[in-house]
């Protein structure tokens, strides 16, 4: 009896402290995120924020895995920063479809759903199991300044409503480049057309530019995915990107049928005859082609722009230049000698390649969006990724520095929350900005960003595969290049492709005449 | 599935000889040993019957957001998807090539072994040899087709050093639409044939030892040892492993196939199981998946049906 009267008293003196801390929070707050000392004030926070609103609301995420772990220091922040009790279930990109398709079909909703492919995005879309954002986001202003007008507009859905918000990447992540010592050390310029570029390719593939002896060095490698983004440069130089719509004329087309890839595919099975391409490229993995990356046994091709990073962004540029201590990369422009008019390299879509979403019958809708509101908030979203100033990182200028090593980071579950963050560089070195903004003159517009069509969803999926299986086929040679595209252009269109392309085409013309 | 409907049957036609006053007299006299059947009874119901009636979304257009009842019925639609599907006669071939292939180099490879190791003097010999023979059973196949990865590297691994030795230019045999038919069936021999011999060998401790020292009296060697008595005496589990074997035709190795495909191997040794995979979980279309599945499912009910009466004819017993 006793105690609990003496709980209650508590209680009371607690709720008028908070309430008034709550008063003086609000005006405080802007003063919060600039302070130098943000872990006093994010001690501060630490105290008040579970009593602020009774309980924390429990939300059910599901994420891409990042290994977030219970308890883990970012994790707690941002619980108690948004009062919120995150429970979260993690499962490997390439697994999300699968395993959500099975979590719906058991009849679970998580509170907020995450996605990669189009694919899963169409259903979850036309289910009407999703809350439109834009209904919402008056009362969470980071929420709605997170993005500008144009990336609203192609997340925007056919009914006018805004579900998801992505990750904001700069776009294109991928980039043509070449091993500025090898090319040194063979006296070769950059390469600027097709017969260049193969001369330096066979160069680094035949005359060991690394010394060891072995011949195990390529132009470049890949991984599977059903894109054949490694070919880009090959592809582009004869005017179109396969499983790619591009704008042809005024029409949407798409390029894995336009008559240039068929020289394109000529190109690159010489080049797999000639031993220039990682054989391995059809069975090895990200990691497996990320590992290969590091320790720099490619020369000339399509690759992923983090390498310029210096400042090692996603950990590729330290293994690699511990393991070549002369390495260097440079950048190159769109080859000629293929087609009159070229095409760079793809972009990805503006949406994002992660979205997430949030149900519309989750119990907390409101806690789901204070969640997103502060992960997308410059505060927040800055949190996520470097932790908390003075502790984490310090400021040189405008230069962020890390007063921690990847290891700590990845302790603290930092750089883990992908909810609808933007990617900063605050930290990065000016040679990727460098690559950032070279890469933008080189690439392909990504014309039917945000267009929706249940075509899309249906006949899509299949032949991009059906692209990646018979473009892969003829570059090893596995079957004759000669009949067998004609074939393949064939089968294209008669599984739906053409009725895809003029579906696409004619959403397309109805959204550019809206504009 | 085609199995445990079997098994299932099969105490079904005891109960059904007996009638219902003989089989309540035997519950009643057998108390303990009917209780002791219950939880595997229920298990049957509960996880292979029940879940059964989910198959019904194959007849249906079952939308994961309506749930199986509201899902507007279609009839036989999907099958008739399924049938002029080109897709569709690609996995079925696939998948009995493949699974007869399995069957007929590595079914017999088990019982030769179990053969020769039953002929071994060294039980110490013969215990280290049997140990590393079913070794592989254990290791999941993501794990060896991370092996195979490496040892079949063209450039790093020891393939292609063997392919630069004998002068040859070293080839992705991972990435050939040739090679992998062969890889699938071999590294399946590798992996399963020396858990397959422990039953075989089992098989073998039955046979009577006296049979054998009249046949040395009467002249007989080795082989015709083997092929009038050894086999004969172990035929009925042959017939039998190879009628259980017959029933899983259908299931020609998800996880392995799953782990061997890559762009150009995926449609030659694209299977039933990873196509269902692919279009029902991949895509979400789940009621032409379930009815590939059903239709799998019947096949195989009818291949170990008439495996099973076929082995009848030849006057061994049967399973069922």
């Amino acid at each position: 009896m006793k105690k609990q009267r003496l709980l209650e008293a508590a209680a009371g003196v607690m709720s008028v402290c908070l309430l008034a801390g709550s008063l003086a929070g609000c005006s405080v707050k802007k003063a919060e995120g600039t302070a130098s000392s943000a872990v006093a004030d994010t001690a501060q926070t630490e105290a008040k924020a579970p009593d602020e609103k009774e309980a924390p609301a429990k939300l059910k995420l599901f994420l891409t895995n990042k290994n977030i772990i219970d308890d883990s220091y970012a994790k707690k922040m941002i619980e108690e920063a948004t009062n919120t009790e995150l429970e979260i279930i993690q499962v490997p990109t390439k697994d999300l479809d699968n395993k959500l398709n099975i979590l719906l079909a058991s009849g679970e909703r998580p509170d907020i759903i995450q996605c990669e492919t189009e694919t899963m995005e169409s259903q979850l879309l036309s289910s009407g199991i999703l809350l439109p954002l834009n209904e919402y986001w008056d009362n969470y202003p980071n929420l709605k300044n997170a993005r500008d007008e144009a990336t609203w507009d192609v997340m925007r859905y056919s009914d006018g409503n805004i579900y998801s918000i992505g990750i904001k990447n700069p776009n294109p992540l991928s980039i043509i480049a070449y091993r500025m010592d090898w090319l040194d050390k063979f006296g070769l310029e950059v390469p600027t057309t097709l017969d260049e570029y193969y001369e330096f390719a066979s160069a680094v593939a035949k005359q060991d530019p690394d010394g060891n002896g072995v011949a195990d060095t390529f132009a470049f490698g890949g991984y599977q995915n059903v894109d054949t983004s490694w070919f880009d440069h090959i592809f582009g130089a004869y005017g179109a990107l396969p499983n790619y719509w591009m704008e042809k004329d005024g029409h949407i087309v798409n390029g894995s049928i336009q008559p240039g890839m068929k020289d394109a595919l000529i190109y690159l099975n010489r080049m797999y005859k000639d031993g220039l391409i990682d054989p391995e490229f059809v069975t090895d993995d990200p990691k497996r082609w990320q590992q290969k990356v590091k320790s720099g046994i490619y020369g000339a091709g399509v690759t992923k722009i983090h390498i310029f990073d210096q400042n090692n962004w996603s950990n590729y540029y330290e293994p690699f230049i511990q393991a070549n201590p002369e390495g260097e990369h440079v950048y190159g422009s769109v080859l000629t000698g293929g087609s009159e008019n070229p095409a760079g390299i793809r972009m990805a879509s503006e949406r994002g390649w992660l979205r997430t979403f949030v149900s519309k019958d989750s119990k907390n809708i409101d806690a789901c969006l204070r969640l997103l509101d502060y992960l997308t908030s410059e505060e927040g979203n800055r949190f996520a990724q470097y932790g908390a100033e003075g502790e984490h990182y310090k400021w040189e200028g405008d230069k962020l520095i890390r007063l921690i090593d990847d290891k700590e980071t990845n302790d603290l579950d930092l750089n883990k929350f992908f909810i609808g963050n933007t990617v900063l560089f605050d930290h990065s070195s000016p040679e990727l900005f460098d690559a950032f903004e070279f890469s933008h003159t080189i690439c392909t517009p990504h014309s039917v960003d945000g267009i929706f069509i249940d075509e899309l969803n249906d006949i899509y999926p299949k032949l991009k595969e059906i692209t990646n299986t018979r473009y892969i086929e003829m570059i090893v040679g596995e079957t004759e290049i000669e009949g067998e595209f004609e074939k393949f252009v064939e089968e294209w269109n008669s599984r739906g492709g053409d009725k895809l392309t003029k579906a696409l085409d004619e959403a397309y013309q109805v959204k550019n005449k809206k504009k | 599935m085609a199995a445990v409907s079997n098994e299932a049957k099969a105490s079904g036609k005891k109960g059904g000889k007996n009638g219902a006053s003989k089989l309540l007299k035997a519950v009643n006299e057998h108390k303990v040993l009917y209780l002791l059947m219950v939880p595997g009874l229920l298990y049957f119901v509960l996880f292979r019957y029940l879940p059964m009636f989910g198959l019904v979304i194959a007849f249906k257009d079952y939308n994961i957001f309506k749930g199986i009842w509201v899902s507007d019925w279609v009839g036989l639609a999907n099958f008739e998807a399924l049938v002029h599907s080109t897709d569709f006669w690609n996995v079925m071939k696939n998948t009995l090539v493949i699974s007869l292939s399995k069957i007929l180099i590595g079914f017999p490879i088990p019982i030769l072994l179990a053969i020769l190791l039953n002929d071994i003097k060294s039980m110490k010999f013969k215990r280290v040899t049997q140990t590393f023979l079913y070794l592989p059973h254990f290791l999941s196949w993501v794990v060896i087709g991370g092996i195979m990865l490496n040892l079949f590297s063209p450039v790093f691994g020891l393939a292609g050093e063997m392919f630069r030795a004998l002068g040859a230019e070293p080839v992705n045999i991972m990435a050939k639409k040739g090679s992998i038919f062969w890889v699938v069936i071999f590294s399946d021999v590798w992996k399963e044939a020396g858990w397959s011999t422990i039953v075989f060998m089992a098989a073998l401790t039955q046979v009577d030892e006296s049979l054998y020292e009249a046949a040395k009296m009467d002249g007989a060697n080795k082989l015709k040892q083997m092929l009038h008595i050894t086999l004969p005496c172990i035929s009925s589990i042959v017939i039998v492993m190879l009628i259980l074997r017959i029933g899983k035709v259908m299931s020609a190795g998800f996880e392995q196939i799953l782990v061997l495909q890559n762009s150009i191997t995926m449609e030659s040794i694209d299977i039933f199981d990873t196509y269902v995979y692919r279009e029902g979980l991949g895509r979400g279309s789940y009621s032409f998946a379930a009815a590939v599945d059903t239709f799998k499912s019947v096949i195989a009910l009818i291949l170990v049906t008439s495996a099973n009466k076929i082995s009848k004819m030849f006057g061994e017993e049967g399973i069922v």
